[in-house]
C-alpha cells in the first residue's frame, strides 16, 4: 500500500537520514530497506529520492562516494554526516511530539 | 517514447542546467536501473519483462529532471568549480614566483630593504648605496676620501645620523656626496622632507652651501638632494654638495627651522682612495 503523499512530504527526509543511520548505503539498497523496514507500508520513488540524496549533500548532510561494483562499474555511496545527523535528531523530535500529540487526541476520543 | 535506460536518464538530466553535474547523475541513475533489473532476473523474471518493469519504475523522467535541477544550482556549481580554480591558480603563481622571485627579495623591493626589525641591513637599499658610491664613475674619478660622521642627533620625532660620505674629485671638479638616514620614532610618522628643502653646509674654510630648494639665483656653492628610499621606519636622502672647497677638513649640516635644529659633521681628513 503506498502511504498518502501528504503524510511522507517533510518527513521523507528524515526516513532517508534514518535509514543511513547505521550505515552507509546507496540508493537502490535504500528504496528496498525502506520498503522491507516499513513492511512496504512506503515505497520510494527514485525520482523522489535522488533529489533528496542531492540536496542533501549539497546542504552537508551526506556525503557521497563511489565504489566499484563486481561489473567494474562504479556505485554511488551515502554517508550521514554529523550535520546530517543533528537534522535527524531535530526531526525525529518534531516528529514525535507531532505523532505523540495525534496519539492523545485519538486516545481521548477513543475513550468516549 | 522512452524504450531504454539512457534515453530515460538523457532526459532527466537535460532538466539540469549545471552540465558539469549531469554525467555523474546519468551514472547514478544507470546504476540503480541496472541494479533494479539484475534483481529482478535474480528473483526470476525473464530478461526482456525484468527491464521493461526496471525502466518502469523509474518513473518520470522529466519530474524527476526537474527536481534534480532544483537541487544542483548553477549558482553554487560554477562557484564552486570557480573558488577551486582559483585556489589552484593562487597555488601555482605563488610556488613560481617562489622559486622564480625569492620572498626575501621581493619584500626588499617593496620595502625599499628588508625591515630592520629583523635585525638585517637594508637590502637593495644597500646595494644601491653600494652602487651609488662605491660603484660608478670610477674611471672619470681622480681620487676619492671617504668621509665619517659618528654622531646621531635627535630633530623632533626622528633621529638623524650619515649614512655615508664621500668626496669625490674628478675632471669636473670636487663634489661631495652624503646619505643622511632619519630614523622615526613610529612607523607611522611620514616622510620628513623638510630636510631636503631647509638643510644647509658650512665647511672648515668658511663656506656657506645654500639649499638650492630654498635660493631661486644657482649659487655656487650650493647644496641639494632627493628622497633615496624608505625602510619602515628609516627614511633616506641623497644630498650633494658641488664646488666642494678641497681644502675643507670637515663639513657641517646644519638644519634650524621652527624650534627644530642640529649640525652634524663630517670629518674629510681621511686618506685619499
Amino acid at each position: 500500500m503506498k502511504a498518502d503523499k501528504n503524510l511522507l512530504s517533510g518527513n521523507t527526509t528524515m526516513l532517508v537520514l534514518s535509514l543511513l543511520q547505521d550505515g552507509d548505503k546507496y540508493g537502490y539498497e535504500m528504496i528496498n530497506q525502506l520498503a522491507l523496514r516499513s513492511e512496504d507500508a512506503f515505497t520510494l520513488k527514485e525520482g523522489t529520492l535522488y533529489p533528496i540524496l542531492h540536496g542533501l549533500e549539497r546542504d552537508g548532510c551526506v556525503e557521497a562516494y563511489e565504489k566499484e561494483t563486481q561489473g567494474g562499474r562504479a556505485r554511488r555511496y551515502y554517508h550521514i554526516t554529523k550535520k546530517g545527523r543533528t537534522l535527524l535528531a531535530e526531526q525525529t523530535e518534531r516528529w514525535r511530539s507531532f505523532s505523540g500529540a495525534v496519539e492523545r487526541v485519538l486516545g481521548e476520543r477513543c475513550q468516549i | 517514447m522512452i524504450r531504454t535506460i539512457y534515453e530515460w536518464a538523457d532526459r532527466a538530466a537535460s532538466y539540469i542546467r549545471f552540465k558539469p553535474d549531469r554525467p555523474p547523475v546519468i551514472r547514478e541513475l544507470t546504476q540503480h536501473y541496472l541494479d533494479h533489473r539484475d534483481d529482478l532476473i535474480h528473483a526470476g523474471t525473464d530478461r526482456q519483462d525484468a527491464e521493461c518493469a526496471a525502466l518502469e519504475s523509474m518513473g518520470d523522467p522529466d519530474e524527476t529532471g526537474k527536481l534534480l535541477n532544483r537541487m544542483h544550482k548553477p549558482y553554487l556549481g560554477w562557484l564552486w568549480v570557480i573558488s577551486r580554480w582559483a585556489v589552484s591558480l593562487t597555488a601555482f603563481v605563488f610556488l613560481v614566483g617562489l622559486f622564480r622571485f625569492p620572498v626575501k627579495e621581493a619584500v626588499k623591493d617593496y620595502f625599499y630593504g628588508w625591515p630592520t626589525f629583523f635585525g638585517e641591513e637594508a637590502g637593495s637599499l644597500a646595494s644601491k648605496i653600494k652602487l651609488l658610491y662605491e660603484g660608478k664613475d670610477r674611471e672619470r674619478e681622480l681620487f676619492r676620501v671617504y668621509g665619517t660622521c659618528s654622531q646621531t642627533v635627535r630633530a623632533g620625532d626622528y633621529t638623524i645620523s650619515v649614512e655615508r660620505a664621500v668626496w669625490r674629485r674628478d675632471w669636473y671638479g670636487d663634489n661631495l656626496r652624503f646619505i643622511l638616514r632619519a630614523e622615526a620614532d613610529s612607523p607611522a610618522l611620514g616622510c620628513p622632507d623638510a630636510l631636503l628643502k631647509y638643510l644647509t653646509a658650512r665647511d672648515s674654510e668658511d663656506n656657506e652651501y645654500k639649499n638650492q630648494c630654498v635660493s631661486i639665483q644657482k649659487e655656487v656653492r650650493s647644496l641639494a638632494g632627493n628622497s633615496f628610499g624608505r625602510n619602515l621606519r628609516n627614511w633616506y636622502f641623497d644630498f650633494w654638495l658641488d664646488e666642494y672647497d678641497p681644502d675643507a677638513e670637515w663639513v657641517d649640516l646644519c638644519y634650524d627651522r621652527y624650534g627644530i635644529s642640529f649640525v652634524l659633521r663630517i670629518d674629510l681628513t681621511g686618506d685619499r682612495v
